[in-house]
Parts: C-alpha cells; sequence; structure tokens
C-alpha cells in the first residue's frame, strides 16, 4: 500500500464522479440479465419430479397417480409418508443426515423444508418446483430435485 | 527490518482474517436473504482492509484462509469449490480497478467486486453440480450483490476514515526503511 493512495482515499468523498459511469455498467448488466431470464424463461407444468444423490436416481414421484417409485438401492434410505405428503430421503447408512421433501400433488409442488446439511440449511430455503425449470440442490447432500417434463422416465424402478 | 515488517503486517493480516472468520461463520448461521446463497459479505470488509493496510499478497493470503477455515468452522465445506475461486478472482478484479483507474471510490470497486463474486460463484456452482437452472437465479443475485457490495464499500471507506492513520504510517515507514 502505497502512501500518495493511502492519503488518497483518506482524503475521498464515499462517491466520486468516475463511480456514475461503474454502476450504469453494472445497471445495464443486471437489467439484461432481468430481460434474458424474461424471454429465455418458457415455462411449462410439471408432471411430476425426481431425487437424485450423486447424480444417482433415488426416487420418482407422478402427481397424477401420487406414487413414488423408489429405485432399488435405496430402498432402505426413503421413507414415505403418503399422509402428510412426506418424503424422507436418508443420505447415510447411520441415517444421521437427511433432508426432508414436501410435495403436492394438487397443486403440483415440491420443496426441501428441513435438512441436516448446514446450520443455514439454504436448500430448505430454495422455492417450490412450480415448473419444469426449477431446480433444488442440496450441496453438502449432493441431493438434486428434478421436475420431470412431459416423458416421465421409463428406467426399472420399483415401488 | 523486513523481518520486522513481514511480522507486523503478518499480525495486521491474522488480526483481520480471524475477524472474517468470525463474520463469515456467523453468516452462515442465519437464513440467506431472500434466495439461496444471498448474503452480505460482511467477512469481506476485513479482506479489503487486509489489501489497504497489509497489501495484495496478504488479502489473497487472508483470503484463502478465511473461505477454507470459514467453510470447515460453518459446517458446509463443499461451498470451498465455489466460493474460492470466485473470490479471487473478484479480489484480483478490485484491487485492478483500484491500482488501474484513478477516482473510482472504494464503494464502486467493492460493488463490482461483489457483482463479479456472484457472477462466478454461480457459474462454478451451476457446473459443479450439473444444475444449469440456476442460472436463473444471476439476475436476482446479481442486484442483491450491488446493494451488500455497496454496504460493504461504505463499511471500509468509513473504517479507514475512522482507523488512526498512525497504524498505516507505520507500516509504510518500515516498508521504506
Amino acid at each position: 500500500m502505497d502512501r500518495v493512495k493511502f492519503e488518497k482515499i483518506k482524503s475521498q468523498k464515499p462517491f466520486s464522479k468516475k463511480d456514475f459511469l461503474v454502476f450504469t455498467i453494472l445497471f445495464i448488466v443486471i437489467i439484461t440479465l432481468f430481460i434474458l431470464l424474461i424471454f429465455l424463461s418458457s415455462k411449462s407444468p410439471t408432471k411430476g419430479f425426481k431425487v437424485l444423490i450423486d447424480n444417482e436416481q433415488v426416487l420418482e414421484f407422478d402427481y397424477k397417480t401420487s406414487i413414488a417409485k423408489v429405485d432399488d438401492a435405496y430402498k432402505d434410505k426413503v421413507l414415505i409418508d403418503y399422509d402428510v405428503n412426506k418424503i424422507i430421503v436418508y443420505i447415510d447408512e447411520a441415517k444421521t443426515k437427511f433432508n426432508v421433501i414436501l410435495f403436492d400433488a394438487i397443486n403440483k409442488t415440491v420443496e426441501i423444508s428441513d435438512s441436516t446439511c448446514s446450520p443455514s440449511k439454504d436448500c430448505a430455503y430454495m422455492p417450490k418446483i412450480s415448473d419444469d425449470k426449477g431446480v433444488i440442490y442440496c450441496a453438502p447432500h449432493a441431493l438434486k430435485i428434478l421436475p420431470l417434463g412431459d416423458n416421465l422416465s421409463n428406467s426399472p424402478i420399483t415401488g | 527490518m523486513k523481518n520486522a515488517l513481514s511480522i507486523k503486517k503478518i499480525t495486521i493480516t491474522a488480526i483481520l482474517t480471524a475477524l472474517a472468520i468470525i463474520a463469515f461463520t456467523l453468516e452462515s448461521l442465519f437464513p440467506p436473504i431472500i434466495i439461496p446463497g444471498a448474503k452480505l459479505g460482511l467477512s469481506n470488509i476485513f479482506i479489503l482492509l487486509t489489501f489497504f493496510t497489509a497489501g495484495t499478497l496478504y488479502s489473497f493470503l487472508g483470503l484463502t484462509v478465511k473461505v477454507i477455515l470459514g467453510s470447515l468452522f460453518s459446517g458446509n465445506f463443499s461451498t470451498l469449490m465455489y466460493s474460492f475461486p470466485s473470490g479471487i478472482i473478484a479480489l484480483a478484479i478490485e484491487i485492478l480497478l483500484f491500482e488501474k483507474t484513478e477516482n473510482v471510490s472504494v464503494p464502486a470497486i467493492s460493488t463490482v467486486g461483489s457483482v463479479v463474486n456472484v457472477f462466478i460463484q454461480n457459474l462454478v456452482f451451476c457446473l459443479v453440480t450439473s444444475t444449469l437452472e440456476y442460472i436463473s437465479f444471476l439476475p436476482y443475485l446479481a442486484l442483491i450483490s450491488t446493494f451488500s457490495g455497496l454496504t460493504v464499500g461504505l463499511t471500509v471507506y468509513f473504517l479507514l476514515k475512522k482507523i488512526p492513520s498512525k497504524m498505516f504510517f507505520t507500516i509504510i515507514k518500515e516498508e521504506k526503511s
């Protein structure tokens, strides 16, 4: 840190005239992003959702039938309570790490309501998936919830 | 004399980095602002202060330690993969702006750094986690980061104004000797 520059900061006002240019550029960038977001997001309803861990499918839920098809490998790690529309996905064998998924087959939405991933529980604050463009990702657990579009997967999954 | 200089700078860096880690950890305990990933980034106040008081190299060291230990302490080590590259690039841009431009204020520099930070963070997050859908969060994150960058920048500016010059002058004196 050289003294001249340091003195310059000390004598500066909080904002300078050149800041106007900087903030204008930032404003244009952000507005452009919002415009792109509006034009590029053509959303359509979702038919269900699927849950993946490390990009491996755990389960698939169809809103029409209201039934979840759980992959064989994850049968011991998934607990489904259809009465309260809740799915608990356990991450580890000891079942100490988990994500609680809430689904609403009538309004066709899904969200994470609770998780043991981190104190801030970022995934539990992610918006509900209500269309085919949404996604919920829990980084510490590498758990992903994706909407199902027109084509429900035909993978050999048993319920 | 060089050793004394390094020790003094290392001490300042250590204190400011410790404060940055505390801010980072405390902030991670709170829910995100409006959308996931959005936060004030108060720890950046101390990283920017490290740059202004100790210099470029020390600020990068402070940032590296903050991101690694902060991720460990907050119990969310997975954030390291996207917050580290974004932090380094954002700080580099802030320093370049400060060094290469005339009369751009500290709040403006901090705002640019904050926006760049979320850009890189969002892109790396999308690529690493294979969730390109998260790009749709970028406009909102950029907007929030403008305000958080401005807050951080104004805080740094007023702190630099209020902290006694004696602290900085000592360092400058030693640099010359």
